[in-house]
């Protein structure tokens, strides 16, 4: 078990806690693969309301209003979001746990030990394949939903997964 | 999943299995020696008749009255019967269906078959069996069956489900059940006889009484904030029966009372509102009663929790020790005030909050005293002193009180300016009755929604005590949670952007009971992780630093 700084720590040392950054950073492609997927949300939502702009005259201008309000929000998101995420998701495996940190405006990091993983999937999306990448989704019996390594390389990802059966395998209970 | 080797069974069905067979091959014939296929006790079709002739039938018969009420024989007549026909078809179904199901007790597996048209085949491994809850609903009562549903307490979302149900049994092949389930030695009973014997010692071995119902526990029913609404359904109920059998009637007697009450509102209007609370105050009292009569909680020999209850439909859920994470205090903001609270377990198995039905289950009592809830809570973890102990719980930091207030006074500036948006576009239109004041209505509720933030706040408390994790938050339903630390699978540490500028942090316990999550909303960062890492020595230690 490594050290736990907090026990070391003495009330008179006053440094404040916070979380490193887990180790390793996703696959650089996944930023061009958020990029795909937010104008997959954008250019749609820009469409239906161009299309009823040019079919319903008198509420054209609200619509084109709309319309341009959308584009601007829609194309800082799709600027800002993949870089934002792809400087906060990542993560780690060690010996004992997983750590992973993900989001971008909102941002979650989560732990789970070794001994209370379930099962290790691996699975791509459409738009995800396109991009050669692939997530690991890590269940445990909580509800709370499973951890998951979006953007990960292929053969990262399988190595991860192996790395991860490997050593679940070797700690045995009901994980719960 | 390893193949099956009964031949009968075709490949589809093998899908249905819920849990892995053994891989050794299929003992088919030892096993029917030694646990023979029992059969649902006949009965259960009179239960199904009866519920449905009441039900069905008794509500077409009204409808079909109202009918002949208002003068239409022709169709009063075969509706009035319509429901009973229907209740004979369904009846029928049932035998069929009751004749032909078949379940039976290995030393391996729970199984049960129902071969009719097609065949419906489901197993269950006796290792995975978690919890065996035996219910009977006033039809089942009235002919002395009961119902058995056998879980296997997985969160996992499985498409039909993890449960196995039989329908009907007799009370004492229930309790066999039961008992022989939740013991993890297998050890079938040969016959119902030799059951009942068995059962018959069982009973006179020590089970520890807990806790048991009093009465005036009921007292403190009709506090609720639900209260208001059941008497409005109450009242509306009752007017939508007089309004089947005539309308003309209902319509006079609404106009008359509506006349009445404008005539004199002063003191019409007060009047009303002390009849909605009346009536809502005996439904809720009803309801409560209905749930909670001959309310026990007891350890059974083997250490398993038994909850039994109901007055007309009765419940009894058993909860084994090992399941335990925890336990939740929760308590209602008016029965708060009177020192009421109801006491929950955090266990496994029990389905998440989302899942009404099965959430219900974790109730341990129905609102009590909270020392008698607390003596309750110490009692099912097998401590001392209960855990649940608030003063332990230190506030969070002020920053937290900030946020609620700050939602409070957008919730309601983003009311006004929907009322603005309203305002405006009935100008644009041209309504002028709606009123110009419309947008600062909202503003009344100002002063509550602030009260409700500071509620809020107050409820926000957490701390790690010994063996266990206190997390308590909520206002209109304040749940104090106490989490073993052994039960923590994981930890979730969240922020927002606004979050991040105050230094705060939500910090959430994973865990394979209850809720799955239980979240620490609004700790101070350092002061969150420092208490996750206390609670449970090494997991999080690696990832921490200190600035």
């Amino acid at each position: 078990m490594p050290e736990s700084p907090a026990a070391a720590a003495a009330p008179a040392e006053p440094g404040r806690l916070r979380l490193r950054p887990p180790r390793e950073r996703v696959d650089r492609r996944a930023v061009a693969w958020w990029t795909a997927q937010s104008v997959l949300t954008v250019v749609p939502l820009l469409a239906v309301l161009a299309a009823c702009a040019a079919f319903i005259e008198p509420a054209r201008f609200w619509l084109l209003l709309a319309a341009a309000a959308v584009g601007v929000l829609g194309l800082a998101y799709v600027l800002v979001m993949p870089r934002w995420r792809y400087r906060v998701h990542r993560w780690e495996v060690t010996d004992d746990a997983v750590y992973t940190a993900s989001g971008w405006l909102w941002q979650e990091w989560r732990v789970a030990p070794m001994s209370r993983i379930q099962t290790v999937d691996s699975g791509r999306g459409p738009v995800q394949r396109m991009f050669g990448l692939t997530s690991v989704t890590v269940t445990t019996a909580s509800a709370a939903g499973p951890i998951s390594i979006d953007g990960l390389a292929h053969w990262d990802a399988t190595e991860v997964v192996d790395r991860l059966t490997e050593i679940t395998q070797q700690t045995q209970g009901d994980a719960t | 999943m390893t193949p099956q080797t009964r031949p009968e069974q075709r490949p589809e069905e093998r899908s249905q299995q819920l849990s892995q067979q053994r891989p050794e091959q299929q003992p088919a014939a030892e096993e029917n020696v030694a646990a023979p296929w029992l059969r649902p006790h006949p009965l259960t079709v009179v239960s199904t008749a009866l519920s449905m002739a009441v039900l069905l039938g008794g509500a077409m018969l009204i409808a079909g009255a109202a009918v002949m009420f208002n003068g239409s024989f022709a169709i009063g007549i075969p509706l009035a019967l319509s429901g009973f026909a229907a209740a004979a078809a369904i009846t029928a179904i049932e035998w069929h269906l009751v004749r032909h199901t078949r379940y039976r007790v290995t030393e391996e597996r729970v199984e049960s078959r129902t071969r009719l048209l097609a065949e419906k085949h489901r197993t269950i491994a006796r290792d995975r069996v978690r919890s065996v809850d035996v219910s009977a609903d006033i039809w089942a009562r009235l002919v002395g069956l009961r119902k058995v549903t056998i879980g296997t307490g997985q969160n996992a979302a499985t498409a039909q489900g993890d449960e196995l149900k039989l329908e009907l049994v007799t009370a004492a092949e229930a309790d066999r059940l039961r008992r022989e389930l939740l013991r993890r030695s297998p050890a079938p009973a040969a016959s119902v006889a030799e059951a009942a014997q068995e059962v018959a010692a069982a009973q006179a071995d020590l089970s520890e009484a807990i806790s048991r119902m009093r009465l005036g526990w009921f007292g403190v029913a009709p506090l609720s904030i639900a209260t208001p609404a059941l008497g409005v359904g109450a009242i509306g109920g009752l007017y939508k029966l007089v309004d089947w059998f005539s309308n003309e009637y209902a319509a006079r007697t609404a106009v008359d009372v509506y006349q009445l009450l404008m005539a004199s509102a002063l003191v019409l209007i007060p009047v009303a509102a002390v009849a909605v609370l009346v009536a809502g105050a005996v439904a809720a009292t009803a309801l409560e009663v209905e749930a909670w009569w001959n309310y026990r909680l007891d350890r059974e020999a083997d250490g398993t929790l038994r909850i039994r209850r109901g007055l007309l439909n009765t419940k009894s859920v058993s909860l084994q020790p090992s399941r335990l994470r925890g336990v939740e205090l929760q308590q209602r903001l008016l029965l708060r005030r009177l020192g009421f609270a109801r006491v929950k377990a955090v266990a496994t198995g029990l389905g998440t909050k989302e899942q009404n039905e099965t959430a219900a289950k974790s109730d341990l009592g129905p609102d009590m005293p909270v020392a008698e809830a607390q003596r309750i809570a110490a009692n099912v973890l097998r401590e001392d002193d209960s855990p649940v102990r608030s003063p332990l719980l230190r506030r969070h930091p002020r920053a937290a009180l900030r946020r609620r207030l700050t939602r409070a006074v957008a919730a309601c500036a983003a009311a006004c300016a929907v009322g603005g948006a309203a305002v405006a576009g009935a100008g644009m239109l041209g309504w002028d009755w709606v009123p110009a004041w419309v947008w600062a209505a909202p503003l009344a509720l100002l002063p509550f929604a602030l009260l409700y933030a500071v509620d809020l706040y107050r409820g926000l408390g957490s701390a790690p005590q010994g063996r266990y994790l206190l997390l308590r938050r909520g206002s209109l339903a304040r749940r104090t949670v106490a989490l073993r630390t052994d039960g923590i699978i994981g930890w979730s540490v969240k922020r927002s952007p606004f979050q991040r500028r105050a230094g705060l942090a939500t910090i959430g316990a994973t865990t394979a009971a209850g809720a799955g999550v239980y979240r620490a909303p609004d700790l101070d960062l350092s002061d969150g992780l420092g208490m996750a890492d206390e609670s449970v020595p090494g997991l999080l230690a690696p990832f921490l630093r200190r600035a």
